[in-house]
């Protein structure tokens, strides 16, 4: 699988709406909590193996799927 | 036909490393010589007394997950456990201040700025600098999104106004991780105590954990430099606090282990030496009865702690899920251990003048503090229900 495909089976544990999935705001709605964004980084730092920082800390970074494909791409670069 | 052979987790041995037993019985050594004939006075002061602040310090206890390169023990997950349930068996008040000095020394490691860390970090690590979290608002509890104080930019600094109750060892703290509502949402801040409308109050006693210090901040147009502001503005609850409780609640875990060990240990003995009408109490079918519970709960918690250490220091994302059953599971056990504890000592029990009660008062905290059990139970199910939801659709996802 590749860096799409891991992000998003991760997120089925929260929703398998293909709508949500996709969609550009991950935490409009209420069903990804902000007070699970720390899941989201432990996940992300094992999966892909890298470290989340302070500099890191931008919405843009973990509100959609595409986001995370970046950060992650950009982290491993 | 044979079963399938079944994966073994590197993170799931039952017992402790050589290492570890070696670390366990220094750290219950030093609890054994310098907090444990002192417990009850801490209690009846409703204060740890400097000295031992200081000690605890020189042995790098009070964040001693820190490495080494930053000054502090560079302990395990599972040797930092060890430590918090030493510690608690020893006297849960004082393994507190190591509970919330440690959220706020990993808050600061783990998002604060290159310039926060190089200044805190190693100050933390060694004690030189006590940190308090500040959170808790008066009417902020469990529903942290409800926090009211506010902070203004202005320049190159906040104003932070707003309350904070219950800060434990907020009394003698250099150093409190606040947290304020900034225009970009939840953020948090280094407040050093003699900031400028910083007043400190004493909160009244609660029933456990009496020598914690609590204290109640009033901040009333705080000054804050913006280089103290602790990972980015807007992620103050998301991810700065979130990350604290978390390993916060990964030391009450431990700690309520500490306490359910100190309460069945005096169980035992009490059991083993005291008669009622010629037979020792532990010759008593409902005696054994509580303690057979005790041991069984007991045996369960530790499994439990060392599951979630284990995986913790293996970055498992799973060690999340691991420390909320932990801390839900230990926090329930110790109330359960000293409560029989209580009832086998009978009268004496009830006397401030044995540790039991004291045991009993404090676990029974341990399942309010860094998440109460009801807000465990939600995150709790919602963890199996999204493991279930997964699961689901994994095999939907392999279907043809």
């Amino acid at each position: 699988m590749d860096e799409r495909q891991r992000i998003r089976a991760h997120l089925t544990r929260f929703s398998c709406d293909e709508a949500w999935l996709g969609s550009e705001d991950l935490f409009a709605g209420g069903v990804l909590d902000s007070m699970m964004a720390v899941e989201l980084v432990a996940f992300l730092e094992k999966s892909f193996t890298i470290t989340i920082d302070e500099d890191d800390l931008e919405l843009a970074n973990f509100r959609s799927v595409e986001g995370m494909v970046r950060l992650v791409l950009r982290k491993r670069s | 036909m044979s079963a399938p052979p079944v994966a073994v987790e590197a993170s799931s041995r039952l017992a402790l490393t050589p290492l570890e037993a070696e670390q366990q019985a220094a750290f219950q050594a030093f609890v054994a010589d310098e907090i444990t004939p002192y417990a009850e006075d801490f209690e009846a002061s409703a204060r740890v007394p400097p000295e031992l602040c200081r000690r605890l310090a020189e042995e790098g206890y009070l964040a001693s997950f820190v490495p080494e390169k930053s000054g502090g023990r560079g302990l395990s997950m599972v040797a930092h456990g060890l430590l918090q349930a030493a510690l608690a068996q020893g006297s849960a008040s004082v393994q507190s201040l190591s509970t919330v000095h440690g959220m706020v020394a990993l808050a600061v490691l783990r998002w604060g700025s290159p310039a926060l860390k190089e200044r805190f970090v190693t100050p933390l690590a060694k004690g030189d600098v006590l940190g308090a979290f500040a959170l808790t608002e008066p009417g902020a509890g469990s529903d942290v999104q409800a926090i009211e104080t506010t902070a203004q930019a202005d320049g190159d600094a906040f104003v932070i106004t707003g309350q904070k109750r219950w800060v434990s060892f907020g009394q003698i703290a250099d150093l409190f991780l606040v947290f304020a509502r900034s225009e970009e949402g939840p953020t948090a801040f280094l407040v050093p105590w003699d900031t400028e409308g910083l007043t400190i109050r004493p909160s009244p006693l609660t029933l456990g954990l009496r020598a914690a210090m609590l204290a109640d901040l009033d901040l009333q147009g705080c000054r804050v430099p913006r280089e103290n502001l602790v990972g980015r503005a807007g992620f103050g609850l998301s991810h700065v606090a979130a990350s604290a409780l978390e390993l916060g609640r990964y030391a009450v875990a431990w700690a309520s282990l500490g306490i359910a060990e100190a309460a069945f240990a005096a169980s035992v003995k009490h059991a083993s030496e005291r008669r009622q009408r010629g037979v020792l109490l532990g010759d008593h079918q409902l005696v054994r009865r509580r303690l057979a519970d005790s041991a069984t709960l007991l045996d369960a918690t530790r499994l439990l702690c060392l599951r979630a250490g284990l995986r913790r220091e293996a970055r498992e994302p799973s060690a999340l899920a691991d420390t909320l059953t932990a801390k839900y599971f230990a926090s329930r056990a110790a109330r359960q251990i000293a409560d029989h504890a209580v009832q086998i000592h009978g009268a004496e029990g009830l006397s401030d003048e044995h540790p039991v009660q004291r045991c009993f008062r404090d676990a029974r905290v341990m399942e309010i503090i860094e998440g109460s059990s009801e807000v465990l139970e939600l995150l709790i199910a919602e963890h199996a229900l999204g493991d279930h939801r997964a699961r689901v659709a994994r095999v939907d996802g392999e279907s043809p």
